[in-house]
């Protein structure tokens, strides 16, 4: 007997033991944000977005320096600049140009035949030279002329310059705008720096470090009226993890001193108090483990969601701990039996709901789907079979916070048996979300990430002002080697820009700007003439010229070496600091290689769509980055309905088969659905619209639904437990309402969006509970 | 043979402009004795009175890689926000708008019958020693003493009316480029800018017509 009753106390010590050690030996939180947006319908397009995130801007930081006159804006910069310089974690800081290594310079000057986008067998025509000589004799003569000398005898065309240009970027963008030598926007209210963060042998929590080291350098300029922003993704992913950790600390701190306060008040016992937290330890303890163990690590907002989520797992004790107050039962052994079957049917129930996150499309949702199941299941299994041992009846007291029960069974008589009546509100409250101004979802990716609108905006902002491509919009070229992505990004450039006169979008990127195809590098080195040939060529020229015979002497030599130099490939640059630029704009992905071609000020969409072109070895394919996640977003919420019927069906069954009844279970589900239906209302009325955040609360507002509902429905059955059932369901709605409530004060959107939701719902699930109670003991105490 | 011609031709040209100079700068000598009085300050004062002005000019420019100097004929403006405009007639057309930031040239090729233009802007930030030059010009042309202080040591010799100014670079940036700039006036006109280049490149500018503006 004894032996049996161990049983399970010494399985779930064990479980729970095992659970730590792989806490202790493999715990690890990733904040990748990528987790929580959906995953792409494609391999590439994951690949694609986090390549654009990962490559070649991760290690920048963009800033901006507003809030005072230009002059003062400019000093600012520069003494920022200069400070920054010397901080050893950052290799450089850029504020008024872009300027190439020496070493990039020279191998740009010695491979300008393979890199130039000149048509070079004009170039090296009799007339395209006479022409190349003239320009530098305009050149020699303007107040240029100290330029000019530099590359005049190597380079009469004008090659040097021209790729020099385009690799500084100053080839083709307006912006940023430059004043006394300093980046500045357009309107000159914002001063611009770009610092180039060390990208090896950094690891996250020190790159938050050097971004911390550029505000504290910044407010030691005293900057007076004016400020720093920073953007870029080490500046964002710092600010998300300050932002989480610090809100989760004050939030908590708040959340749990308000239960602690209420609970020690219900129960007027310390003991009681920490016992009540147990199941809840206990299920985030095996929930952590069973996440790592299946996914390998568990993301950030999985923890935090899933410990609020996880926190409907106090309401286990606290009916328990209602209950054992009643003196009703012998034991703690027969409290527990009594109202376990109820307590079962409430986390299977609840479990079935959120079994239905683990089978979306989102990673982080999974996550936190597998999370809630473990944690409530071991939270159940302990208060079932620990807590018993561990409590007895005399340590209860029925009459804390007296004043509130009386309050609620106040309210409670009086809305007994009412629901039927209030199913006339839900057809109201429906007209109105149908006929609201405001949409009923909101299917914005953006929705989703923890930074704010704000902060999106100000990344925006400064990447337009200093001409940065940011984000959206691009044409993918893939193909089955580099050659053919380059290639067919040489060949669609025509095209592209006679959209650009047309019109259709301003500018764009492409990696074939900077290292053309092989093809292509061969078509110009074999248009170079032989020595001879360009020898006479070149004396043709000259005839009539000022210039002196021979001082173009290292020019033919130059282009006539260039013809037997090696040609460029992709690969002989991959370790180059050259190719460490190349790297986000082509590189290898599942065996093909992709060369995306960034797009700027696109106003034209369904111009650019009629590029795409699916041939045997190329495709390309215009995307919206953001127009993409949008619709794989809609399309999961869209999987998701179907998956809510059956889980509202699979309900049913459940709870008809553990009443072995039809009708009663619709007595339990028809509360949580009318409290579904409210908050819904709610929401729509405060004018906010349903983001897959909205919609993940309101699964956990069916399962609370459910759980009060089941003990509601206990009431019809038990009256004699009324005044202990009762108040088991106020205390732990309003715990539930404090825990979530306090998460409508967070700024991170996903979090407030839970809170606002759960709050509003889960006094939304106590009301029609309520109502939807048929009979009521009048004979209290 | 044609060639020899054309280069004799050229330096006899030449001789003759500095004989002309020379002639000029002895004979406005004669009054010398008059005002030597004629200060520095004095000069940039007279300069900088109706400092706004357009002139023809006649550059000859020789250079390192060319085989005979090159003359170029135009005008010249200087506006009263220190913008200068340099319009090159013959033998091309070359139109450069000139400021503290940014040099323009527009630029027209007349290839066979049809005609292009091409504008680049060059941001002078790039080129600080180009930056520096073109301010200690427009310094000069303004009458504006400090800043010529701090880019060149100046020699100023002659008389009111036919005096000489010798600007030699202190400047680092400077002087790796610039070796000496020659300027001859008459009070408050500069009718001649020679200029030096630290590689032996020559650019000797005549300025006549000058009109107020």
């Amino acid at each position: 007997m004894t032996n049996s009753r161990n049983l399970p106390v010494i399985g779930i010590c064990l479980f729970l033991a095992t659970c730590i050690f792989v806490l202790v030996s493999r715990f690890s939180v990733t904040t990748d944000l990528g987790l929580f947006l959906p995953q792409g319908q494609s391999v590439m397009e994951q690949a694609l977005m986090s390549q654009l995130n990962k490559g070649a801007s991760s290690n920048l930081v963009f800033a901006a320096i507003s809030g005072e006159k230009p002059e003062e804006l400019a000093k600012l910069n520069r003494g920022l600049t200069s400070l920054l310089s010397e901080d050893k974690a950052i290799v450089q800081v850029l504020n008024g140009e872009i300027k190439l290594s020496e070493s990039d310079r020279d191998w740009v000057m010695n491979n300008r035949y393979h890199l130039t986008p000149s048509n070079l067998e004009k170039r090296f025509s009799v007339d395209g030279l006479k022409s190349s000589f003239d320009d530098r004799l305009r050149g020699l003569t303007s107040p240029l002329a100290s330029l000019e000398k530099k590359f005049l005898t190597r380079d009469p065309g004008g090659e040097i310059l021209q790729l020099l240009d385009r690799w500084q970027g100053s080839a083709n963008s307006e912006v940023p705008v430059s004043r006394d030598g300093i980046w500045f926007s357009a309107d000159g209210s914002r001063s611009l720096l770009i610092i180039e963060l060390k990208s090896t042998g950094l690891e996250i929590s020190s790159r938050q470090m050097v971004v911390r080291r550029i505000y504290q350098t910044f407010e030691g300029l005293n900057p007076e009226n004016s400020e720093l922003v920073l953007s870029g993704p080490s500046v964002f992913s710092m600010e998300t993890r300050d932002v989480i950790t610090s809100e989760a600390k004050i939030l908590t701190l708040v959340a749990s001193t308000l239960v602690i306060l209420f609970l020690l008040g219900a129960f007027h016992s310390v003991r009681l108090l920490l016992l009540t937290l147990v199941p809840l330890i206990g299920g985030v303890v095996a929930a952590c483990a069973v996440v790592i163990l299946v996914f390998g690590n568990i993301h950030g907002i999985t923890l935090a969601f899933g410990v609020t989520l996880t926190g409907v797992a106090v309401d286990y004790p606290i009916h328990f701990f209602s209950h054992l107050g009643s003196k009703k039962y012998a034991s703690s052994e027969d409290t527990i039996r009594t109202i376990w079957p109820t307590l079962r049917l409430g986390v299977l129930s609840t479990i079935v709901a959120y079994l239905i996150l683990t089978l979306s499309e989102f990673t982080g949702l999974q996550q936190l789907g597998l999370f809630t199941v473990v944690g409530l299941i071991t939270a159940a299994a302990i208060t079932r079979w620990v807590l018993p041992r561990l409590v007895s009846a005399k340590l209860i007291t029925s009459d804390g916070l007296l004043f509130i029960h009386k309050a609620f069974r106040f309210c409670g008589t009086r809305l007994a048996g009412k629901g039927v009546y209030l199913l006339v509100v839900i057809p109201l409250v429906m007209a109105s979300v149908y006929f609201s101004d405001t949409p009923l979802r909101n299917l914005d990716v953006d929705s989703l990430s923890p930074i704010g609108q704000e902060r999106r905006n100000d990344d925006r902002q400064i990447r337009a002002d200093l001409g940065f491509w940011y984000g959206g919009k691009l044409m993918l070229v893939i193909g089955a080697d580099s050659e053919a992505a380059l290639r067919a990004s040489e060949d669609i450039r025509e095209k592209l820009d006679t959209l650009i006169e047309q019109g259709a979008f301003q500018r764009y990127d492409m990696a074939a700007n900077y290292v053309p195809s092989l093809h292509q590098q061969k078509q110009q080195l074999a248009a170079i003439p032989d020595e001879k040939t360009l020898r006479s060529r070149v004396d043709e020229a000259l005839i009539d010229s000022p210039f002196k015979k021979g001082i173009f002497e290292p020019f033919i030599n130059q282009a006539i070496a260039a013809k037997t130099n090696p040609l460029l490939s992709v690969v002989s640059l991959q370790n180059s600091q050259m190719g460490e630029r190349l790297k986000a704009m082509l590189f290898e992905q599942d065996g093909l290689w992709i060369a995306p071609i960034l797009l700027h000020g696109v106003t034209d969409e369904f111009a650019l769509q009629s590029l795409n072109q699916t041939e045997s070895n190329v495709q390309v394919i215009y995307m919206n980055i953001k127009a993409e996640a949008t619709r794989i977003l809609s399309d999961s919420i869209a999987n998701i309905v179907p998956l809510l019927l059956t889980g509202i069906v699979a309900i049913y069954i459940f709870l008809a088969i553990g009443f072995k009844s039809f009708v009663r279970p619709i007595r339990v589900l028809m509360p949580t659905f009318c409290a579904v239906a409210v908050t819904l209302g709610f929401l729509n009325a405060l004018g906010i619209s349903l983001t897959l955040m909205h919609l993940v609360s309101l699964l956990l507002i069916v399962g609370l639904g459910l759980d009060y509902a089941l003990f509601y429905d206990r009431l019809n059955h038990n009256s004699d437990e009324w005044e202990s059932t009762f108040k088991a369901l106020w205390v732990s709605s309003i715990t539930t309402v404090f825990v979530f409530g306090i998460l409508c004060f967070s700024s991170t959107p996903p979090l407030q969006a839970i809170g606002v939701t759960v709050g509003i719902g889960a006094l939304m699930c106590l009301f029609f509970g309520a109502c939807w109670t048929r009979t009521i003991n009048t004979d209290t105490t | 043979m044609k060639l020899c011609r054309k280069i004799l031709l050229d330096t006899t040209t030449r001789y003759f402009q500095s004989v002309f100079f020379a002639l000029l700068l002895s004979s406005s000598g004669a009054g010398a004795a008059s005002d030597e009085s004629f200060s520095f300050d004095a000069l940039m004062a007279a300069l900088g009175t109706n400092s706004a002005f357009s002139s023809q000019f006649v550059e000859t420019r020789s250079s390192i890689f060319l085989s005979k100097p090159i003359e170029l004929y135009g005008t010249i403006i200087f506006d009263a926000d220190h913008a200068m405009e340099k319009i090159i007639e013959k033998p091309f057309f070359e139109h450069f708008i000139i400021n503290s930031e940014f040099i323009v040239v527009h630029r027209k090729n007349v290839d066979g019958k049809s005609e292009t233009t091409k504008t680049i802007q060059y941001s002078l930030v790039k080129y600080p020693f180009l930056a520096k030059a073109i301010s200690g010009v427009s310094n000069l042309f303004a009458g504006d003493r400090v800043l010529l202080d701090e880019l060149y040591h100046s020699t100023l010799s002659g008389t009111k009316n036919s005096w000489k100014l010798v600007l030699e670079p202190k400047d680092v940036d400077l002087s790796d480029f610039i070796s000496s700039i020659i300027v001859y006036g008459s009070t408050g006109k500069i009718q001649r800018i020679h200029t030096l280049e630290a590689d032996g490149d020559e650019s000797d500018m005549i300025l006549s017509d000058r009109k107020v503006s």
